[in-house]
């Protein structure tokens, strides 16, 4: 390549990280912001010209948000329950995913189509039965019915992802085990597990996020603050005499933790579940 | 033992998952369509619980507001899934370079990984962000403005601004989603084609046309099937930021939903329109399947 190839492919190289610097400015600068914003003192949060970095960093919305709402709780129960469905969502989907892989089901496109539509269900559909469900089965204000409804609804999403994740191991390696004497079930634990094992944290990561971050059926299923979570607890920040915005930054910087530690430790794992569905590799 | 016998072994691990998902997800839905045919208003209860066919659904398709909102969804749709998606192709193809026989992009990890924040945020976080951003007086939109001599604007309060603000917003969580996807279609693209028509003396525009855009159909075609779907029954948003104002010029078709059932006590005419959202999203999503699989 000669010197004016190489000038025009500098210039290109510019140009595109000129273009990605200002995606990312547009990108990052609201998070930034909520993340700055709570470390604010009071007066701060509304002030003009804004204030970009508050020196010093301030922990009174932090302070605040515990004291003036049981955000411990809130974040105590976000992770239980994010936790639980996580476990059973990947599971109860491991298992189906590998029924649906491995053996022919008669049905089986039915139930996958149908898990397809699940995807389509506008929520706000499921609400109300859903509540009359939980209450006829005294799983109101628990945790347990919100892990219930948080894995149903895991799990169509759950299972094609697995499913998919079980269709790049070769089936012939749980063939020879077990010609080798190995029940199905070994077979499963000694051969397929370890391969399986990036798609099941791909998994667990979305079915976490999913869970953490629901909104509707987090406060649908719950009429105390007993079991609520952490979204539910940033929107109690608005009520109807004032919005306390210093603490509710607060909150929601808290409840953002999960996704960037994942961003930071997990990405891989992360792309691999989003771009399961979409691409066939 | 005879239940251990090799038919039913599939069902040991099929079996836990489907009953779940019936149970706790086909009941409601169920349930719903049930509630959808018959006419029922909470505060109305001397009214009881009549059947009436399909008279919500007719009802409501002759609602103008239902029309209205209608209309709003849709426009919303296009718009924000084509804005997303002229983001997100660019931003693929922008941190996919080595396409075109350019050297990786140093840092497109880190890049690629902040720029994945926005989508995985709580939608009541992006919702309060925004709230703050838009605000008229301290907010960070009409701060920016103000250098370039605009006037503050009541961005999600003036019914010519509203929608489009929360377009902003959409865009802003999601274009990573659709990067993504469409990065992980142009990983899986062979060199050869890109290759030969160098060769051949092909410019870098005619390479996009005649190779990249065609080899990526299907996955275009899957990220903006994908998010019509999302953005269609969007709530969360809304309801944090305008409630579907003002008045009704940010009402999409889910929040109209809610207002009917939770506001106005209508279950009946609530149910309905839940799934007539599901109706058209599906046939949307079967006719662009339908496209796809008889391109292919």
């Amino acid at each position: 390549m000669n010197r004016s190839e190489q000038l025009r492919r500098n210039m290109d190289y510019l140009i595109i990280y000129l273009v990605l610097g200002i995606c990312l400015f547009v990108g990052m600068l609201p998070i930034y912001w909520l993340l700055t914003t709570s470390f604010k003192s009071t007066g701060q949060v509304f002030e003009m010209p804004p204030v970009w970095l508050p020196t010093p960093p301030v922990l009174s919305q932090y302070i605040q948000a515990f004291i003036r709402e049981p955000i411990g709780q809130n974040f105590f129960n976000s992770i239980i329950i994010a936790l639980t469905t996580t476990v059973g969502s990947v599971t109860v989907g491991a298992l189906a995913a590998y029924g649906f892989a491995r053996f022919r089901l008669k049905g089986s496109r039915f139930i996958l189509l149908s898990l397809l539509v699940g995807r389509m269900i506008p929520p706000i559909a499921m609400v109300f039965p859903l509540y009359v469900l939980m209450r006829t089965l005294h799983l109101l204000d628990t945790h347990m019915g919100i892990i219930i409804a948080h894995t149903t609804f895991n799990l169509p999403f759950a299972i094609l992802l697995l499913r998919g994740f079980f269709f790049q191991i070769p089936p012939e390696l749980e063939e020879s085990a077990m010609i080798d004497g190995c029940s199905r079930l070994g077979a499963v634990r000694r051969i397929v597990f370890p391969l399986l094992a990036p798609g099941l944290a791909a998994t667990a990561i979305f079915c976490f996020l999913f869970s953490w971050n629901e909104f509707m059926f987090a406060l649908i299923l719950t009429y105390t603050n007993k079991v609520r979570t952490i979204p539910i607890a940033i929107a109690s920040f608005q009520t109807d005499r004032d919005i306390f915005w210093g603490p509710m930054c607060a909150t929601a910087a808290i409840g953002l933790v999960p996704a960037l530690l994942i961003i930071v430790f997990a990405q891989r794992y992360l792309l691999r579940g989003l771009t399961l569905g979409a691409v066939k590799e | 033992m005879g239940f251990m016998r090799r038919k039913y072994i599939p069902l040991v691990f099929v079996g836990p998952a489907l009953a779940i998902m019936n149970l706790i997800g086909l009941f409601p839905l169920i349930y719903s369509f049930y509630i959808s045919l018959h006419r029922w208003i909470l505060t109305k209860p001397h009214l009881g619980f009549r059947y009436v066919g399909l008279a919500n659904y007719v009802r409501l398709l002759q609602n103008p507001a239902f029309l209205y909102s209608l209309q709003i969804t849709v426009t919303f749709t296009l718009l924000a899934v084509g804005l997303q998606f002229g983001l997100g192709f660019g931003l693929a193809l922008l941190t996919n370079v080595e396409i075109e026989r350019y050297k990786p992009l140093k840092g497109v990890r880190i890049i690629r990984g902040l720029l994945l924040i926005p989508y995985m945020l709580m939608p009541v976080t992006v919702g309060i962000i925004w709230r703050m951003l838009y605000d008229v007086r301290y907010g960070l939109i009409n701060y920016f403005l103000s250098f370039l001599r605009i006037e503050p604007h009541v961005w999600i309060a003036e019914p010519s601004t509203a929608l489009f603000s929360l377009i902003v917003v959409d865009t802003w969580q999601c274009s990573a989603f659709i990067m993504l996807i469409i990065a992980a279609g142009l990983k899986s693209l062979p060199r050869w084609p890109y290759e030969a028509a160098s060769i051949d003396g092909a410019s870098i525009w005619q390479r996009f046309k005649f190779i990249t855009l065609p080899l990526l159909k299907p996955v275009l075609l899957v990220a903006v099937v994908i998010r019509i779907i999302d953005v269609f029954r969007i709530f969360d948003i809304v309801m944090v930021l305008t409630l579907g104002g003002p008045g009704h010029a940010t009402e999409t078709l889910s929040v109209f939903s809610y207002r009917v059932g939770f506001v106005f006590s209508k279950m009946g005419q609530a149910s309905a329109c839940s799934y007539l959202i599901l109706a058209i999203v599906l046939v949307v999503s079967m006719l662009f399947f339908n496209w796809l699989y008889t391109e292919t």
